[in-house]
This record gives structure tokens, sequence and C-alpha cells, in this order.
């Protein structure tokens, strides 16, 4: 089910009814079911049999977990189940995000040394947000096997967290210490929260229907002038930071979202951005840009590979191959995966060049100019991401770097001002940050959302759906 | 009591200082519906009360004649679903019951609606159905729907302008592909978001539908004869580009999609008569080639002076006029096939 649906909209208002009246105050076992009836339904909307792809995920987990907890498994039989539970889920992950991928490559690499093989016409449909619940489910497993969670020992309660729908498709990654003690928690109606829920979701429905949608439109309609040969390149520039607006909006505000509905619903999940675009270092703008996915790669994947408790050429490799698979966990294509290498790289020369930390210290124009290097090569990045092959993107790079000039037409002036909502919360955040101005009053962070609700009605783009459904 | 008693006004203060967070939370909300209350007043005296209100938004005024159902509205066209999975009753009756059905592209749409297309065919004692599709649709998907509803119409007018290319759009892939659950689904969201913008466009302008060249076109369809009702004006009006009529070729792929396309319709009990209606890049040469190689009548009339609504669409009076005519060289043709064919309807 999508955020921006009739059908989301109608269940919302159902599962808040449910809160209102049997969810009102301690642990009510109907509103708890009202909750996972609400949350299969909203995942099985998309594909109602690949609910079982969740399910036996979610299932193992569950049950790995009760194993790893029950006393007497040698540390042997501990890393067995651990295992188990881990290959389950990645082979669920590789089988629907990367078979098609393999056979893709295999089909490429036969060709050229001249095998005989030709790619089956199968067809897998990727299950709604696998990357995402996979690695919360995996998240649990790890945890309790390394004996920093108890197992749960109620299946509802722990299928209710893999499947809480306002996260459940793309996030925020929730952890499971940070979800399931909220399950018996008293959650009575406080007014504060409610209202903080709906400004959320009134500002996450901004972002996404007004600027991402709007600027989708622009950006669908003439990124394929960035491939070509004669492409202009303030064309190509104003594309690539177009589409930088775009993800940001539409994952941001899918996040905003799911938080908002998460307050409405009496359970709070962590923040997943924090204005990435004005981060001044390659570390600062992973610690801003999908923080959940950056700390779940540094814990589950960073840190146990040595981190940077190992020699500086053995953390450059860990950065790297880190950053590598994170693009891989974006999507089956070579293009997430240059995304992933280019911003791996970017960490470790940052940090060859001691530019990690300590950045405040250096003068502003240090600062400034390593931000806008950032910056640069986050926009480079986005390129990447967005082509539909690497030929493409580099097209599209070349074009930029030929740094021709053309003045912007009355369209191009048009889109842009669909960025300035961006820039203004950017730089509001900027100077909150560094104590310029206060944070918003509650009277005045209400103004903005009733202008914003007004702003949705009046200038919502075409629905697209977002895009990190896909991942 | 020497424990309990300090604990009361602690109570108190915090159950005060919750009452004193919750008023201020209510204010809040109060606060944004009221702002957001004044955006719209100002808004709406903004649009209506000067000069903008020469803009007008349509999608408030556009209202579904009886009998119709939504078929497209903001990029969703809700009618191949309809169709192909027959979602509604009456439509699919009168399908079933169609001794005659219109296939081809959005220009045929528009050009054969409305009471011309009724009128005609009701004196011929014959039940009309225009079953074409906008949205890039060839003869594919047509023919799928023929084929799942099992339809036996007695002829098949298929406007051939671009028809024969053996591929079905992107958006009728996804509905072929579709299970009845999904066409429900689609159905439902578009028919629910068309009436909330209908309701909410009343007093609060949408601003990208009041620029000429963002707008799009809502179309009903009736649930009679599978007619658009165009219910708004949309592009810049200009003139409709005639036939092309230089020299052409039929390539092999399409002469045999559209044989097969013969063998179909035909193996139905069908008649299949070729049209063409006129449109910018449509080529005369090619479609009258294609009906001499398949063996297939063709009805091509050219109409001189009309106009569209985007380049590409007939405005509702040039669609009259345009049907007019056209009914006047197709009754011929139906007059030749009637005379060959003892079994089909005679005009009473």
């Amino acid at each position: 089910m999508n955020f921006v649906s009739y059908a989301f909209a109608a269940l919302l208002l159902l599962v808040c009814l449910a809160r209102l009246t049997v969810g009102r105050r301690k642990v009510e076992p109907t509103y708890v079911w009202v909750l996972l009836i609400a949350s299969l339904l909203f995942y099985g909307w998309h594909i109602p049999s690949y609910l079982w792809v969740l399910l036996v995920s979610a299932t193992i987990d569950f049950y790995a977990a009760l194993a790893l907890e029950r006393p007497g498994p040698s540390p042997r039989a501990r890393r067995l189940i651990l295992a188990v539970s881990l290959s389950t889920n990645l082979g669920l992950l590789a089988f629907f995000k990367y078979f098609g991928f393999a056979l893709d490559n295999l089909q490429w690499a036969s060709e050229r040394v001249g095998w005989d093989f030709s790619r089956p016409a199968w067809h897998v449909v990727l299950p709604m947000g696998i990357s995402f619940y996979t690695f919360q489910s995996m998240s649990y497993t790890i945890d309790v096997y390394r004996r920093q969670l108890r197992a749960l020992h109620s299946y509802r309660d722990f299928i209710l967290f893999i499947a809480f729908f306002p996260q459940l498709v793309a996030g925020p990654i929730v952890r499971a210490s940070e979800f399931l003690p909220q399950l018996p928690r008293v959650r009575r109606i406080h007014w504060p929260v409610m209202a903080t829920g709906l400004a959320l979701l009134v500002e996450g429905y901004f972002l996404k229907m007004v600027c991402a949608d709007t600027l989708a439109t622009y950006v669908d309609k003439y990124w394929e002038h960035g491939y070509r040969t004669d492409g202009n390149s303030v064309v190509a520039l104003w594309l690539a930071v177009l589409f930088s607006g775009q993800i940001f909006c539409d994952f941001a505000g899918y996040s905003q979202i799911a938080r908002g509905c998460a307050y409405l619903l009496g359970y709070q999940l962590p923040v997943n951005f924090r204005s990435p675009y004005i981060a001044g270092s390659f570390k600062n703008f992973w610690e801003r840009w999908h923080i959940t996915l950056s700390r779940w790669l540094r814990d589950y994947l960073y840190v146990p590979l040595g981190g940077n408790r190992v020699s500086p050429r053995r953390t450059y490799a860990n950065l790297l191959l880190v950053m590598l698979l994170g693009g891989l966990w974006h999507g089956a294509a070579w293009t997430y995966v240059a995304w992933g290498a280019l911003h791996g790289a970017a960490l470790a020369v940052e940090r060859m060049l001691g530019l990690h930390r300590g950045l405040e210290r250096r003068p502003w124009w240090q600062r400034l100019a390593w931000g806008v290097v950032v910056q640069s090569v986050v926009l480079m990045a986005w390129v990447i991401f967005r082509s539909a092959s690497f030929g493409g993107a580099m097209q599209f790079l070349r074009n930029i770097a030929r740094l021709e000039g053309a003045p912007l037409n009355a369209e191009m002036w048009m889109a842009v001002l669909f960025l300035i909502p961006i820039a203004l919360a950017h730089g509001w955040t900027w100077m909150v940050e560094h104590a310029w101005v206060r944070p918003l009053s509650p009277a005045r962070r209400a103004v903005l959302t009733g202008v914003m609700l007004y702003g949705i009605l009046m200038a919502y783009g075409s629905g697209n759906a977002f895009i990190y459904f896909q991942f | 009591m020497q424990r309990t008693a300090p604990a009361e006004p602690r109570m108190l203060t915090r159950m005060v200082g919750h009452r004193y967070r919750d008023r201020r939370a209510v204010g809040a909300m109060l606060l944004a519906v009221g702002t957001c209350a004044v955006c719209v007043l100002a808004g709406w005296g903004l649009w209506k009360g000067t000069a903008l209100r020469r803009f007008t938004l349509e999608i408030a005024a556009a209202a579904p004649p009886p009998g119709h159902f939504l078929a497209h509205d903001r990029g969703g066209h809700v009618d191949h679903h309809v169709l192909l999975h027959g979602l509604d009753d009456d439509t699919l009756r009168n399908l079933h019951a169609a001794d005659v059905l219109l296939m081809g592209n959005s220009r045929l749409m528009f050009a054969l609606r409305g009471p011309a297309l009724r009128d005609y065919f009701v004196t011929r004692g014959l039940r009309p159905f225009a079953l074409g599709f906008g949205h890039e649709e060839q003869h594919l998907f047509p023919l799928a729907v023929m084929q799942r509803h099992g339809l036996r119409p007695k002829v098949v007018i298929a406007n051939v302008d671009n028809f024969f290319g053996g591929l079905t759009s992107a958006w009728g892939t996804r509905v072929l592909r579709d299970s009845a659950f999904d066409a429900w689904k689609v159905e439902f969201e578009a028919t629910a978001s068309h009436a909330v913008r209908r309701a909410i466009h009343q007093v609060i302008p949408h601003v990208p539908d009041l620029q000429d060249d963002e707008r799009e076109f809502v179309i009903y369809r009736s649930e009679r004869d599978g007619a658009w009702f165009i219910a708004n004006d949309f592009g810049r009006g200009s003139r409709l580009e005639p036939f092309y009529r230089g020299r052409d070729t039929v390539r092999p792929h399409n002469l045999d999609l559209a044989r097969s396309f013969k063998k179909s319709v035909e193996a139905t009990g069908a008649r299949l008569i070729f049209a063409l209606v006129p449109g910018r890049d449509v080529s005369l040469t090619h479609a009258q080639i294609l009906a001499d190689l398949v063996g297939v009548p063709l009805v091509a009339p050219d109409v001189p002076g009309l106009r569209t609504m985007d380049g590409s669409h007939l405005t509702d009076e040039s669609a009259a006029r345009y049907a007019a005519v056209f009914f006047q060289h197709l009754d011929r043709v139906l007059d030749t096939l009637i005379d060959a064919n003892p079994d089909s309807p005679r005009q009473p």
C-alpha cells in the first residue's frame, strides 16, 4: 500500500479510531491485534502472496532467537543457529533481488567467453520493502546472539515489530531494542504527541506530494537529455540538482510520514534524515542521510569487519566494502554498486586526509572548500544512482564537466522553485545547529504546518510511487 | 502519611503540567487548521475576486453524465481495467450485446462519440460499443478484451492508425498482468481521488491544472456504448492536419499482424472494416495499401476545416461534423457487407 493512496488513508483512519477506543490505555491486546492485522493488510495489499516471504523470514528469526537464548547450546551451535537465520534472510534477498541481475551478468559473461548460455525469461517480482524488513529481522537475531537483547517470547509481538506498517516498506530501519520496549508501555493519549504526529504527517506529505512529485515530472521528462553527446552543461547540472532534491524529498518525506503515523499510533521511530545537504564531510553526510541504514551498516558490518581498530589500509578497505554492499543493497544494478563505491572511496580519502574529524577546528575557508567538494561528489554520485547505465552516467557527467553556459528558461526556473522549501529547511537546520536561531516554537510550527497543508491541496504533483519502495 | 504527603503536590503539579501541555497542543492544532482555513479563504478570494478568475478549473465543473464511469483522470486510464476485468456489470452486459465494436486509439475515440455514434447505429438496428483506448494502445489489448469476454460482434471497425505494431502499452501490459483484485484497487483509488479532487477544487485552485500546458483531460465512458465523454478542454486548440498522401509502404510484420487480427475477428463470426481518422503523420497511403493487401474495406473520409483541442484530438463541434461524414461513408460499406452476408442485420 502506498502512503499516498486513499486505501492507506482509510486504513490509517481505522487504526487511529482503534487507538482512540480500544487502544487508549495500557497494553490492550485488541489494539495490538488491530495493529498487526492492519500491518499485514498494508503489506498484502501490494501482492498478497508475498506475505509468506515476510512471515518465513520473521518466523525463522523468531525461533532462532529463542534457540539462541535457551541455556545449553555450545558456541558452535549458537553460531550455526545464527548462520541459519542469516542465510535464510540473505537467501530470500538474493533470490528476489539479485537473481535476475546474476542471470543478466551470466548471460553477458557467457557471450564474452563464447559459452552457450541463454538467459531464462524468468521475471521475479521484488516483494516491496524486502531489503528493509530482512535487515530489521537480522539485526534482532544478531543482537540476541550477541546477548545484547533478550529474545521475545510472543510471536504476535515479534511479527508486529517486523511488520509495523508505518516503517515496513521503506524504513526507518528500526532496532529491536528501540521498538520492543515500546510494546508493553502505557500509551495514554498525549495531545502534544498527537500534534507532533500530525505535523510530521503534513511535513512528510508536503515533501512528497508537492516537492518530490513535481521535481520527478521534470527529471523524468528530461533526464535522457543528459545522455546525449551534445547535451548542454547547464541543463545536465539542473537535472542533477533537481534529482538530488527529488530523492531527498521522496525519501525524507516517506520517513516523516512513517514517523508521524507511528506517533499517532503511540510509537516512536528514529529520525532518518537531518538536512544532509549541509554536511561538511562525507562522514557527516552519512550521519544525516538515511541514518538508520548507516548505523546498521556500521554496527553489523563495519565494526565486525574491524572498523577503524585495524590498520589504516584495512580501514579503507572496510569502508569501501561496506559502502559497496550499501550500494548493492539499494538495487541490483552496477550503477548502484558504482554509487556505493564512490561514497566508499570518498570516505576512505577523507579519512586518509584526516578530514573526517576535527573539521570544526579548521579555518572557515577550509571547511567551506571541503563542504563544496563533499556536496559536489554527492551530486555526482546521484547522477550515477539515477542513470540507467554506467555509460549513460559517464556521458551525463562529461556534459556537466564541459561547463558550457546557457540561461535558464521559464520552465527551468519553475522547477527550481520547488527546491526552495528544501533550501530553506536546510538553511534553518544549519542556523539552529550553529545557535544562530532557536528551533521553531510550537505556535510557529503550527502556522507553518497550516501553510504546508494548504500547499499540498493547491500544488500536489502527479502521483508517483516512492523511489525507495523498489529497494 | 509522611511518604504520601509530598507525593500529592507532585502528582498535582504533574497533572497540571499535563493539562497545560495538552491545552497548548490542542491550541497548536487549532492554529494549524485556522492558518490553513485563512489560506483557503485568501486563495479563493484572490482566485475568484481578481483578474485571476479567467483561469478556470474544469475538474471542479466536470460532472459525469448519468450512465458513465470514470475513464481517465490525472494519468490513470481506469477504463482499461474496467473493460478487461469486467468491473462494471452494465458495461459488461452492453459489451456482450454489441453488434459493432469500434477499436483504435484516442483519435478515434474523440472523433466518434456522443449522440452521433448512437443515433447512426440505432437507425441501422445495430448496437455499437466503442472499444478504443488511449495511451498508445494497439490491437492486442482490445483483442484481449474481446477474447476474455468471448465477444461475438457482427462488425469490427478498426482505426488502423498505428494499430498493428504488435505492442501493448506499458499501462496495458500492467492491466493484462493484474488480477481482479488489482483492478478493483485501481478503480477504487482513481474514483475516490477523482471525487475528492472535484470537491476540494471547488474552493482551492489546483495551480498546475490552471496552466494550459499542464492540463490533462478528464474523460468518462458510457456504460451503454463505451463512447468517451470529454469533460474538459485541454491543451491549445489548433487545426487538424490532413492525411499524409505521399509514398509509403507496409512492412511485412505489420501486414502479418493485420492478417492475423482479421483471422481472429472473423473466427468470432464478425466482419472487419478498417477506418482511418486524420491527424498529424497519419498516412492514408499506408492504410489503403494495408486494406488492399488484407482484403478489408477502408473508410477514411477527409473532412476539411476540423479543429482539435491539442493538435490531435477533435473538439466537440469538429467531432460531430467528422462523425456525420464518416457515417455517410461507412453506410455504403455496411450496405455492401450486409448484402454479402445475409445473416447480418439490415436497416429497419
